[in-house]
């Protein structure tokens, strides 16, 4: 454990400057008086007001909010049998198939998942909305939800199940009572990770929404290829907040519970 | 239980997550196959399907006689595509090399630290991982314009008389990329290093290996898996990005995906677009598979 | 027979892939008794309780409990109870919790399960630690939480999955007897594996030696320690000196003409004349004599080295052939220093003839 303090030390202090610069400038310029979002003119916070009266701009969050919700759901649920199918049926024909589909969402590119989505929701005369959406945001997030929660079931005794059975518990309350109890940490931190890689989606949203269902990424994204404003680093702002808020409770929740 | 077959329990559990793989995944990527091989036309959609079930078997012999590989000629002879792809594979491949250069004494630094503040420190680098990721590219523009916060900085110092030019070059996506999944790097390498027995450092030691001679014939080696991981976990991605090469590159920052993206919006060629994401997947497709024949040869010899 | 076994196995066989884990294995086991299946790992008696428990099907043969066939009878319509070598506590529940398992499986009253929750506990001595949950516990304290949530529902046959595998050794020989009270006082069958041959020794009322998924050999722990059958079982358990060599016959007297010397012990039925047959004896058997004594199981040798255990000493003895032979000696005896010359003795019936 002996390494020399100082490099280490100094690693640390420009890795971290290097993470976090980038996001504090951000967050402190959204506090500018000025419309340029680089030089400092004063504390304010006209943008944050400014922000809440961009009806287009709340409507696009509620969007995406409602979006991410849904599809979560469905990725957790989605991610859970395929987690359990993955971890505990064994071999069953065409098993490479599925274990394909689900990791390679993980890595492909996400204008290779977006095109191919549109591809099938025009082939089968589908409208393009609020649904494509969250079937798009499901899809992929389930693979990252089926990895997380079969990480979990990996790591979990099987004796235990089997020490129900003998005791037993028949496979419905082996699961209630058992299974689900332990599992339920992976299913919290599987579903957050869906919502929160839902609503940061850019590129499957724009292939798979239609009119009338703008997400707040998109929202975004057509400001900014306008220009820098600070109205976005107020907005960004509060999305940190609000990130940063959920990781905080997680943790201390995860704390808690291990103490 | 007999291989190959599942009780019925199980199968139905299996059939809710296949079908929807099938549904949202497989049959749309079948599809991108299947239109890379039609021919583009102006209407909308804007492609004449190769196959239809209609046509009956005859019809679909008939056709794929006719099969139309024009999208994939289009794609050797233009020039975009070809420079796409390898301005991508080169902006991915050096943003990757990039990204282990920090990434890699960022993981030994944080797995070196006293335990107690360990998992607080891989904590907090990853944790911008979780916050939007169009937000973290954004925050760039700021920094790299002309007039941005590193010219300001770096004329204040003395450094430099006139502004530098980063944003809207390739520098400024290369400095994106690394940054934007600098966690996913990070995370795998340390992973790999603090399951490292110490004990492993000290034998070396013992045995009168220096701190570098250590650092290049332990600790680095056992490393590996890690290294490869993050290397992959971050290149394959990043071969097919857009918004990193929308946002802070120049006119002239050819991506795969960004050209993907325009060929789809703008310029309606599906099938071109389509003919593309096809190349692309079995350009990333030969990694993952070589990753994971490594795994499992890995899994074997343990 | 007197009473319907709790447990058979008839002819039972488990292949994982190419390997056999358990091969043709028959044992009845009667009510009430503490049975050990014994063996290095890999043997199969594991296999072979999970068959019992009904976590594996075996590909041939039977599982019979009390008389009714259980072959295909799924682990939790089994009227049998398992200890998991890990104990497998639910982490999420506390000590009562877990005890209470079984029972609102079984759908008891609450009542009912309070009144038994408590009996259990009492008897592990949990007094006070109702409420703690697993990793609050210590070791011993897993161990018989473990053993009274297996015990709640009142089987009448316990599994053992090395019951002990997880404790230190003083608390080892603490709860052998604690596990051997516990038995002995609800009259159900015990029936523990375990790659320990002092646990299966002092425990066990019967023991079953296993070897590559099969029974080596069945019988009571004096029995199997005093007339093992074969060589594996003898070098199994406990210490032994071997002396190979050819045997001739003489009525009652069988000669081995070993390499260190000449052998005599008792002969028995069925020994073929002019044969290669070893001669096994314990080292607490074999005692120093006089230099100039003469004749049969006598061994001339020289003291290599001394291991004191305190009560007894073990010589490890070179003899002529250049093998170590073990004596045990009590420490309040007289004997040699290392690198001093030392005859070895033994009694004909000190030896058992096995086949070389």
């Amino acid at each position: 454990m002996t390494t020399a303090r100082f490099p280490r030390v100094a690693t640390l202090v420009f890795g971290f400057a290097f993470l976090y610069a980038p996001i504090a400038l951000l967050v402190i310029y959204s506090f500018n008086a000025s419309k340029l979002v680089t030089v400092w003119a004063g504390f304010s916070t006209r943008w944050y007001a400014s922000l809440f009266s961009n009806t287009a701009l709340i409507a696009s969050a509620k969007i995406s909010l409602q979006v991410a919700a849904i599809s979560a759901i469905i990725a957790t649920f989605n991610g859970t049998l395929a987690a359990f199918a993955l971890e505990r049926f064994g071999a069953f024909r065409t098993r490479s198939v599925f274990v394909g589909a689900i990791y390679a969402p993980l890595v492909i590119p996400e204008v290779i998942l977006g095109l191919s989505l549109l591809l099938i929701f025009v082939a089968l005369g589908v409208d393009r909305g609020f649904w494509t959406i969250v079937a798009g945001h499901a899809t992929f997030t389930m693979c990252f939800a089926a990895v997380v929660i079969r990480a979990r079931l990996a790591g979990m005794d099987r004796s235990l199940e089997e020490a129900a059975m003998d005791l037993g518990a028949g496979p419905v309350m082996t699961f209630a009572r058992v299974v689900l109890p332990q599992l339920a940490p992976a299913l919290v931190s599987a579903w957050m990770l869906a919502f929160i890689l839902s609503l940061d989606d850019l590129v499957i949203a724009s292939f798979t929404s239609g009119p009338g269902s703008t997400t707040l990424p998109m929202r975004i994204y057509s400001q900014v290829r306008l220009g820098v404003t600070p109205e976005i680093n107020a907005m960004s702002s509060l999305l940190l907040a609000a990130v940063g808020l959920a990781l905080l409770i997680s943790a201390i929740a995860s704390r808690k519970r291990d103490s | 239980m007999p291989r190959g077959g599942l009780a019925r329990g199980r199968l139905s559990a299996l059939a809710i997550p296949y079908g929807w793989l099938a549904l949202f995944f497989l049959a749309p990527l079948a599809l991108v196959a299947k239109i890379s091989l039609s021919k583009s036309i102006i209407a909308q959609p804007p492609y004449e399907p190769a196959f239809r079930a209609s046509d009956g078997l005859a019809g679909w012999l008939e056709k794929a006689r006719m099969f139309s590989v024009a999208a994939y000629r289009g794609l050797g002879e233009d020039p975009l595509y070809l420079e796409s792809y390898l301005s991508s594979l080169a902006i991915a491949g050096v943003s990757t090399l990039l990204a282990l250069l920090v990434a890699y004494p960022l993981a030994l630094a944080i797995a070196r630290s006293d335990p107690k503040r360990r998992s607080l420190l891989i904590a907090l680098a990853v944790a911008p991982f979780w916050t939007s990721f169009l937000i973290r590219v954004y925050a760039w523009i700021a920094i790299l314009k002309d007039e941005g916060f590193l010219n300001h900085a770096l004329m204040a110092l003395g450094l430099i008389d006139a502004p530098l030019t980063i944003y809207a070059t390739n520098v400024a996506v290369v400095i994106g990329i690394v940054y934007s999944y600098l966690p996913f790097v990070v995370l795998p390498i340390y992973n790999s290093l603090e399951k490292q027995d110490a004990a492993l450092r000290e034998a070396a030691a013992d045995l009168g290996a220096g701190p570098l001679a250590t650092f290049w014939k332990v600790t680095l080696p056992l490393s590996a898996p890690g290294v490869i991981a993050g290397a992959l976990l971050m290149f394959i991605p990043a071969v097919g990005e857009f918004v990193i090469p929308d946002l802070l590159g120049g006119s002239d920052t050819i991506m795969i995906g960004r050209t993907m993206w325009n060929d789809f919006f703008e310029n309606r060629d599906w099938p071109a677009a389509s003919a593309g994401a096809i190349v692309l997947l079995i350009l990333l497709v030969g990694p993952i598979v070589w990753f994971e024949r490594r795994q499992t040869k890995g899994q074997g010899a343990q | 027979m007197l009473q319907t076994p709790i447990l058979q196995f008839e002819q039972v066989s488990k292949r994982f892939g190419a390997t056999a884990a358990v091969d043709g294995v028959s044992i009845d086991i009667a009510p009430g008794e503490f049975f050990a299946l014994l063996g290095p790992s890999g043997c199969g008696k594991t296999t072979l309780m999970r068959m019992a428990a009904g976590f594996e099907r075996p590909d041939e043969g039977r599982v019979l409990i009390d008389g009714a066939d259980a072959t295909d009878t799924p682990p939790h319509r089994r009227p049998v109870n398992m200890m998991f070598q890990s104990y497998a506590l639910f982490p999420h529940m506390s000590v009562a919790d877990n005890i209470a398992f079984g029972l609102k499986a079984a759908g008891s009253s609450r009542d009912a399960i309070a009144a038994r929750v408590s009996e259990m506990v009492r008897l592990a001595q949990l007094q006070g630690l109702e409420k703690r949950k697993p990793h609050q516990l210590s070791g011993g304290q897993k161990q018989r939480t473990a053993l009274a949530r297996a015990l709640a529902r009142g089987t009448k046959l316990l599994l053992l999955d090395e019951p002990l595998g997880a404790l230190d050794r003083k608390l080892r020989e603490e709860t052998q007897f604690e596990l051997m009270d516990i038995q002995k006082r609800l009259g159900a069958a015990f029936v523990v594996v375990t790659h320990d041959q002092d646990e299966a020794m002092s425990m066990a009322d019967r023991i079953a030696v296993m070897r590559a998924g099969k029974i080596e050999q069945i019988g009571a722990p004096a029995d199997i320690y005093e007339r093992p059958r074969s060589r594996y079982v003898a070098e199994f358990i406990g210490e032994v000196n071997l002396f190979e060599g050819k045997a001739t016959r003489r009525g009652d007297v069988l000669r081995i003409e070993a390499q260190d010397g000449e052998i005599e012990a008792p002969s028995r039925e069925g020994l073929v004349d002019g044969a290669t047959l070893a001669c096994a004896v314990r080292p607490e058997r074999i005692r120093f004599a006089a230099a100039d004594a003469s004749g049969a199981n006598r061994l001339a040798g020289v003291v290599h080295d001394v291991a004191y255990r305190g009560d007894h000493r073990v010589f490890r003895v070179r003899l002529k052939s250049g093998a170590l032979a073990r004596v045990a000696a009590p420490s309040a005896l007289p004997a040699p220093q290392p690198g001093e010359a030392a005859t070895l003795a033994f009694d004909a019936d000190a030896c058992v003839v096995l086949d070389a």
